[in-house]
């Protein structure tokens, strides 16, 4: 395969044996970068577009191996901190491996369309057994468009499996369009009805995402819209109605609720990052779905 | 007559049923009633099982030196059957109320030791508490005093002093420094399970009418030279056979005795029912579905009397016993809820069932006593031969959540979808069971295995899993050891120090030099294989002297005569008599040896991260002050992660044991091949004890990895797929005679009808890969450690350990430890 038809993206993640991400079994491609950098996000490290380096601090013991074994010189122990030299890291990954801890990760490598699509063939066999094939998720799928438009047409039309799509929605919608020929099911996002607390917990309103979800009803396409449920934002009877009211115009029917979890969270410190919690409380997903079922949609709830 | 754990009058009150008298005509409990106490009675056995420590009954050794003493002028064979018949005798009966009678010792829970196998453990530890997986073994001193008189006559008459003798007079050795060495284990000292049994034909035919055609044949037999050891066998069949048709008739009577004195018109009823089935089986055909189960139950009462040990399988029981209970329906307005009622009955009695051999015994089995029911399969003609009736044992199993017997479903393709969501149904009670067996292999594989032995292919369809995942022809092959068990980490072991064991400073290999003169992966691996030939040689020598020993001291004719072939032939089972033998040793660490040899390759001779001097010293050193190398160890490359390299690695060592197996020896049954089990069941605890570190990052003393193909516990990284992907190609499971997986699943994993088709997915896609055995442990790594620490509120927590189900709090601590460790897989993050 020449480059030209085999373009390559950063990948941070391939799951296998996903089961909530579309239907039966299937394999998961977590393309990293994304515009968004929601405050609940359970993967922080998919937002940067780049290779990073990630370093639970709780878990180091300063050891010291990984100071020793870096061929660049990258790591210094300063106090009971281990210190890296950015500009020195060359993101060799070889700390990572030597850790006996597992206190580091490498998230996000180069990978060509067609190393993707060969990971994930080998498990075709359980893709037929349970209808299940590959999803793509991010990050944003669609930051990535030129490898994301490859990827999905080597796996559909190539590979014939099934595709789902996990998107934000938040691009414009001629990118989004060109790609739906090779996508058989979307899981789109709706966080927020109201665009100025969009915008509060995503750092991007919700104009552009609310007008392509339109669209995708518009023209019957298989959605399923997913709501990330957080307490004291998103479910109050106001969002959740005027959330029912919008699917219900918009032609779109299925709708799964994910209430929100904090099994991300010890991911930020390591990335350097502050996780600003908006709440702790467990949302009313029992409520939110009889709000939502209301309006006549075909409501499930994600229980992990 | 003493009654032991017998309940107050009252509490054996038939339950009032509105409307519905609890008798029918003739003074017989109706079946709704008689279901209602078969209930309540299983449900009284399995708490006072919940905490009922295993207790000794020396009362069998007894009549073993009296028979002994009376009849040392006989043939072994009926010396033996004698021994059986004075047991059955003399044997002090109870009945409790479980209408279901009969119970191998003269106590609840009660174990038989075993002396004419071995005796030196009994005199090793009888002066110390001994210790079984329950906790303590209960032992008065007058039966300490018996059992350490007869294991002193035993000490030079048993079959394991026989086959030590006779190994050192033509071999020059004993294995005892190569067991100490853990290295192998013995066979000869502990008794076995018999793989199962021709029970279908003996419950149907009846013992009278099997008793006739044995007399048929002994009368026909001309005395001869060549039929002289032939006139033994049958009359000690039908010794043995008559021994238990008169202790049916004991029971008959002592049931007849307690009706006579109760005060309580519910249960005399229910007794002199009872006295009626024993009086008419086992030795007639049975008239109903209860008398088919209790016949069953007296034949297998004889077979574990003869010798209690692990894997005596019902084998499709629901299938066997299927046609009693479609006629009890259509006649006798017979129920599921009644056939559920007497299978939880039976259930308790065989969980009832133990035994107890010494530390060793307890360690490597932790007591698993692999009474394994099997369902689904296919039959004669190649159709699914699953039966209502199999589906009655799942909903039985699924309400009393049983650790014995062990449910084995015989996966293929066309399985009924019902069917197969009840099994799932079970699976998500977090049991451990069933386990899952590829038919369509199994059947392979007893056609590979039989090809001289003129195997038909419908004989091969009545291929079933009967022991713990070792796998036969129903009714018609035997069970029996080559030798015990055999430790290929060890063999690392011994590479790196050229032959020499560094925990016992015994020279137990093959000197292959001095390993830090190896210059190549090559020289790594010849040396490894080395070992294993040597290991080889010591194991298969004297495991052709064990069976020999075996066949001359404790010769069965009960057991014989229940296996296929052994009537016709007039030989029993050490004889040459059976139609397929599964004659077998069992392979342990095949994942611990392969993972050590990446490792090595990895680290000194690919990367050149190390060289194998440094290795040496860390390993020497147990890792103690070499965290580095020890990290670098660890992160090697790893069996269960779908690495193509490390996969051909796997399947390389197990290809070459195999092969190195073969071609160190002819078989003791001649056409009847030896072969290599590829399971653990708790022997990589044991042997963990017993081996040094290992370059793979494992520390001395930890345990080894369990089962034959599943990942070293927390190595497996890249989910379920990749395992199941590495684990399917393993071994040669057709070759091989059995192969062993496991898997553990957090809960909501299986949640749902959706969860419960990806499970089926799974299976069926390893299936598909080639996988011929998996089995799942259903339960978060958080109740168990809150088992952990909380024992005594987590007492019926089951977990799946290696090829048996256990109560987890009842484990040794590093047992424990290695469950919690293994990798719970979850669909999804």
């Amino acid at each position: 395969m020449k480059p030209a038809d085999n373009p390559s993206g950063i990948v941070f993640d391939i799951q296998h044996f996903s089961v909530h991400d579309g239907p039966g079994v299937r394999s998961t491609v977590f393309l990293k970068g994304c515009p968004l950098t929601c405050r609940w996000c359970s993967n922080p490290e998919s937002q940067r577009h780049q290779p990073e380096l990630l370093h639970f601090g709780e878990l180091c013991t300063l050891c010291g191996i990984c100071v020793e074994e870096c061929p660049n010189d990258a790591l210094a122990i300063a106090g009971d901190e281990l210190r890296r030299d950015e500009a020195a890291c060359k993101l060799c990954g070889l700390c990572v491996s030597v850790c006996p801890q597992d206190a580091r990760q490498l998230s996000g490598h180069r990978m060509t369309v067609e190393e993707v699509s060969t990971e994930v063939r080998q498990h075709w066999r359980i893709f037929m057994q349970s209808g299940g094939g590959v999803t793509l998720s991010g990050g944003e799928v669609l930051a990535q468009p030129a490898f994301a438009g490859a990827l999905l047409s080597a796996l559909h039309d190539d590979l014939g499996f099934h595709t789902c799509v996990d998107t934000t929605g938040f691009l414009p919608w001629e990118n989004f369009e060109r790609l739906l020929p090779a996508i058989d099911l979307i899981l789109l996002d709706l966080k927020h009805m109201d665009d100025a607390r969009h915008r509060e917990a995503t750092g991007i309103g919700n104009a552009r995402i609310l007008e392509n979800a339109r669209r995708l009803g518009e023209r019957g396409f298989p959605v399923i819209v997913r709501l990330p449920l957080i307490s004291a934002y998103n479910d109050t009877d106001e969002n959740l109605h005027a959330l029912g009211a919008f699917m219900k115009k918009a032609n779109l029917g299925m709708l799964e609720i994910l209430p929100y979890h904090e099994f991300g969270v010890s991911k930020y410190s390591a990335l350097g990052k502050t996780y600003t919690v908006l709440s702790r409380k467990v949302p009313r997903s029992d409520t939110a779905a009889d709000i939502l079922g209301s309006y006549g949609l075909d409501v499930t709830v994600a229980r992990r | 007559m003493s009654v032991p754990n017998a309940l107050p009058s009252e509490a054996l009150l038939a339950p009032s049923i509105p409307g519905l008298s609890p008798f029918r005509e003739k003074g017989k409990l109706t079946n709704a009633a008689q279901s209602a106490r078969c209930s309540e009675a299983a449900s009284r056995a399995k708490e006072f099982l919940l905490d009922a420590p295993q207790k000794i009954d020396t009362e069998r050794l007894t009549h073993l030196l009296d028979v002994y003493r009376e009849y040392s002028q006989e043939p072994v064979i009926v010396l033996r059957a004698r021994v059986f018949e004075r047991v059955l005798q003399k044997k002090t009966l109870y009945i409790d109320d479980n209408p279901l009678v009969g119970t191998v010792t003269s106590k609840p829970a009660g174990v038989y030791p075993y002396p004419e196998w071995g005796a030196e453990w009994i005199l090793r530890e009888a002066d110390q508490p001994m210790v079984s997986h329950l906790g303590e073994v209960e032992l008065s001193d007058e039966e300490r005093a018996t059992l350490i008189e007869t294991a002193k006559y035993f000490q030079t008459r048993s079959a394991e002093a026989k086959a030590r003798e006779l190994s050192r007079e033509l071999h020059g050795f004993d294995p005892r420094d190569s067991v100490a060495a853990g290295l192998i284990t013995e066979t000869a000292p502990y008794t076995i399970g018999s793989g199962t049994l021709d029970y279908a034909t003996f419950i149907r035919r009846g013992l009278g009418d099997i008793i006739r055609e044995t007399e048929g044949r002994l009368k026909a037999l001309p005395l001869t030279q060549e039929n002289a050891s032939k006139v033994d066998f049958y009359r000690a069949v039908l010794i043995s056979l008559n021994a238990l048709i008169h202790l049916a008739h004991r029971y008959a009577e002592l049931a007849e005795q307690l009706a006579g004195v109760t005060g309580d018109a519910v249960r005399r009823a229910e007794l002199l029912e009872i006295a009626e089935v024993c009086r008419h089986v086992p030795e007639n055909p049975p008239r109903n579905f209860r008398e088919a189960i209790q016949s069953w139950w007296f034949l297998h009462l004889g077979n574990q009397i003869e010798q209690s040990g692990c894997g005596s399988s019902p084998g499709r029981i629901g299938q066997y016993l299927d046609p009693w209970f479609q006629a009890d329906k259509l006649q006798n307005g017979f129920t599921r809820e009644d056939a559920q009622a007497w299978f939880k009955c039976l259930f308790v009695k065989i969980l009832e069932y133990g035994y107890y051999q010494g530390l060793i015994s307890a360690r490597t089995n932790s007591g698993h006593t692999g009474h394994t029911i099997n369902l689904g399969g296919l039959n004669a003609a190649g159709q699914d031969a699953t039966t209502e009736l199999d589906s009655v044992l799942l909903d039985t199993q699924i309400e009393l959540q049983n650790i014995q017997p062990t449910i084995t479903i015989l996966y293929h393709d066309g399985l009924k979808e019902d069917f197969l969501l009840k099994a799932v149904e079970l699976e998500r009670t977090g049991l451990g069971q069933p386990q899952w067996m590829n038919t369509r292999l199994i059947i392979e594989r007893t056609l590979a295995r039989h090809a001289k032995n003129g195997i038909t292919i419908e004989d091969a369809r009545a291929s079933i899993n009967m022991s713990c995942v070792g796998t036969g022809v129903e009714g018609r092959t035997a069970f029996v050891h080559e030798g015990g068990t055999f430790n290929l980490a060890k063999c690392i072991e011994l590479a790196l120090h050229d032959g020499v064991d560094p925990g016992t400073g015994l020279v137990v290999g093959a000197r292959t030099g001095d390993p830090r003169a190896f210059k190549s992966f090559e020289d790594v691996y010849d040396a490894w294989l080395r070992q294993v030939e040597h290991l080889f040689k010591v194991q298969r020598a004297f495991g052709s002297v064990s069976t020999k020993a075996l066949g001359e001291t404790i010769a069965p004719a009960f057991r014989s005569a229940l296996y296929g072939g052994c009537l016709e032939r007039g030989k029993h089972v050490f004889d040459g008599g059976v139609d397929y033998y599964l004659y077998f040793v069992i392979s342990n660490a095949g994942v611990d040896a392969a993972n050590s040899l990446a490792a090595i390759r990895h680290l000194v001779f690919e990367t050149g991260r190390l060289t194998l001097g440094e290795l040496l010293d860390a390993v020497d050193a147990n890792f103690e002050g070499h965290d580095r190398i020890r990290t670098l160890c660890l992160n090697a490359p790893k069996h269960g992660n779908g690495d193509p390299e490390i996969d051909a690695l796997v399947r390389r060592v197990y290809d070459d044991a195999f092969k190195t197996f073969h071609a160190a020896g002819y078989s003791y049954f001649g056409d009847h091949i030896a072969n290599i089990e590829a399971y653990s069941l708790s022997i990589h605890n044991y042997y963990g004890l017993k081996t040094g570190a290992l370059p793979s990052g494992r520390q001395k003393g930890r345990p080894l990895t369990d089962g034959s193909v599943s990942a070293t516990p927390g190595t497996d990284k890249k989910g379920p797929l990749a395992l199941i992907q590495s684990a399917a190609q393993a071994v040669d499971a057709v070759k091989y005679g059995s192969n062993h997986f496991n898997m553990k699943f957090h809960p909501t994993a299986l949640a749902g009808i959706g969860g419960a088709r990806k499970l089926l997915s799974l299976i069926k896609t390893y299936m598909d890969a080639g996988g011929s055995h998996i089995q799942f442990n259903v339960v978060t790594s958080e109740t168990l450690r809150k088992a952990q620490a909380n024992p005594d509120a987590y007492k019926g927590l089951t977990v799946r350990v290696a090829g048996f189900s256990a109560y987890f709090t009842r484990l040794h601590k590093g047992v424990q430890d290695e469950i919690i460790e293994r990798t719970e897989l979850t669909f999804d993050c």
